[in-house]
């Protein structure tokens, strides 16, 4: 969180006279902020469980695809089309936690075999029935759904997105605190032994949370499709790395059994003013990725030191 | 550990073989309410696969299981903890990172709220915990700190606590002291002493003679998947106790 105060006051700086800090400028980095944050609340309650998940950018592209598919070419009303996505995505959560939890074999591999399977398949029927990666037309072909309004537009001066975010960030570590379940989640990242030793179902657990990641793609999907009326299948991919940097800015522990949500809000933050505010700066923007990368590395640097403070001895 | 108290646990004739192995021949041991079994032995002597049996994690070829003089048939650790007996094991069974107050709830958590919507009641397992572990002479500066931050014996024991607290009959307890130094053991020694006073039964299984005279009421020793001798305090002092475990034949008639 400090470190998210101290990147806005350094492109306040930097960039501020240069629209960093207009109205239009606070907008963009939101909603790019937004858009990671959905999906980086579930994340982190799975990587706190001690699991990746990989495919969820691959995902955001596939339900989106579908919905598209169904709401444009097939005319079902969004409200179906919005339904199926959302169980095409639980399907795809449910098959990676089910192979992770039946196989023993890491969810880094389980699930970059599944980003690459979503991605292959996904490309392979948009082209060969549109010849195109993109379906055009889901705005308009949605425009008198009441449920489509909720992923489209502002309200209270914000985007959609960015309501979406802190109601989902919310209702994250409201579960991860306040919940048995949560209690759960925490045990089961930080012993799984001593989780299972104590009753725990550590199972049922981890494919709870391997469903509910890809449920979040279906919103961040929706969000981006009605905002420029095309779903792409080439959108999405490249989030499952983002999603799992605003976690770890935000203190999440990358072996499991720490993390909250709320941290990972001002995660996704830093990273939306980070990934917004070096192009309102008069620095070569090809030099993103390089300041992106020493960004994460201290910000892990000074997660890493508090929690060695935090977990030292009492020797009073 | 009056004899007209029933028998909390009981396994008889216990048979276990891995293969051509036999881990376990016709071994038996009990516990009553207020008691402390203890369970002697070497490594490889049987004692973890005595353990395994009575929490339920395997099952035994042979022999039988009472619970207050009712047979049972554990097929998982959650049918034994269902039955009241607690396995803490030597690497505990607790989860260092977390808070002390949401490893003493673990699997049994306080929750409020009306109907399906339940949530966790935090005040409240931070008071149970407070209470449990003062009960126990664990002094706690603050209940939401890591487990890590505490010792390796006031770990041991807040294991102990929790388990007494979710309810077991019967502990058994896993080489609890032997990872631990003098002082810590003492802690942990004096607390296993504590739990007999609520009526539970304690089977603990250990190499260390002198810590097993400190708390027991029996001691059976194994040796090789068979027992060796049976003892109550009565029939035995602790050098002849140490003896036994140094694997010389004891010598009642030199010893007396």
């Amino acid at each position: 969180m400090a470190g998210t105060v101290a990147v806005f006051i350094f492109f306040a700086l930097e960039a501020g006279g240069s629209g960093f800090l207009s109205r239009l400028g606070t907008t963009t980095y939101l909603d790019v902020a937004a858009n990671i944050g959905i999906l980086a609340a579930p994340v982190t309650l799975l990587l706190v469980a001690g699991e990746f998940d990989l495919s969820v950018g691959a995902a955001v592209g596939t339900v989106g695809i579908v919905e598209a598919f169904l709401v444009v070419d097939q005319d079902w009303p969004f409200w179906a089309g919005f339904l199926v996505a959302l169980c095409v995505a639980a399907a795809i959560g449910l098959t990676n936690g089910l192979i992770v939890v039946t196989s023993g074999i890491p969810s880094f591999l389980v699930t970059l075999a599944m980003m690459w399977a979503l991605q292959g398949t996904s490309l392979a029927l948009t082209k060969s029935y549109t010849n195109q990666t993109s379906i055009t037309g889901i705005t308009d072909a949605s425009a008198h759904s009441s449920l489509a309004r909720l992923f489209r537009g502002n309200a209270g001066g914000l985007p959609m997105s960015v309501w979406w975010w802190l109601g989902i960030s919310a209702f994250a570590a409201w579960v991860l605190h306040r919940t048995r379940f949560g209690n759960w989640v925490y045990a089961v990242g930080g012993s799984k032994d001593a989780a299972v030793r104590s009753g725990v179902d550590a199972r049922r657990v981890k494919v709870a949370l391997f469903t509910a990641v890809p449920v979040a793609a279906v919103i961040v999907a929706t969000l981006s499709s009605l905002e420029v009326n095309q779903a792409d299948v080439n959108r999405g991919p490249g989030m499952e790395f983002q999603t799992i940097v605003a976690a770890v800015i935000g203190g999440t522990l990358i072996s499991g059994g720490a993390g909250s949500p709320i941290g990972t809000l001002f995660g996704a933050l830093l990273f939306g003013m980070v990934s917004q505010g070096f192009f309102f700066t008069n620095i070569d923007s090809n030099w993103f990725l390089t300041f992106l990368g020493t960004v994460l590395l201290v910000a892990v640097a000074i997660n890493q030191y508090v929690r060695h403070q935090q977990l030292k001895r009492d020797t009073g | 550990m009056s004899t007209s108290e029933p028998v909390l646990l009981r396994a008889e004739g216990i048979v276990k073989s891995f293969g051509p192995v036999n881990a376990l021949q016709e071994v038996s041991i009990s516990v009553r309410p207020g008691e402390v079994a203890c369970l002697l032995g070497d490594n490889g002597a049987g004692k973890s696969t005595l353990i395994k049996i009575l929490s339920g994690a395997i099952q035994p070829d042979g022999g039988s299981l009472l619970v207050e003089d009712t047979p049972v048939a554990f097929t998982h650790p959650r049918h034994a903890i269902a039955a009241g007996i607690a396995t803490v094991y030597q690497d505990l069974a607790l989860v260092p990172i977390l808070p002390i107050y949401r490893n003493f709830v673990l699997g049994a958590e306080p929750v409020k709220g009306y109907g399906p919507l339940r949530w966790l009641d935090v005040a409240r397992a931070k008071l149970i915990t407070e209470h449990e572990l003062k009960a126990i002479g664990v002094d706690l500066v603050d209940a939401s700190r890591p487990l890590a931050t505490l010792s390796g014996g006031q770990r041991q024991c807040v294991a102990i606590a929790r388990a007494v607290h979710i309810g077991a009959k019967v502990l058994i307890l896993d080489e609890p002291t032997s990872a631990l130094g003098v002082r810590q053991s003492e802690i942990v020694l004096r607390y296993i002493g504590e739990t007999t006073r609520r009526s539970v039964g304690v089977i603990l299984v250990t190499h260390n003679p002198v810590h097993a005279y400190r708390v027991g009421d029996t001691f059976t020793i194994l040796e090789h998947g068979k027992v060796k001798t049976v003892w109550t305090r009565e029939e035995v002092d602790v050098d002849e106790l140490v003896r036994a475990m140094a694997n010389r034949d004891p010598n009642p008639a030199v010893d007396g």
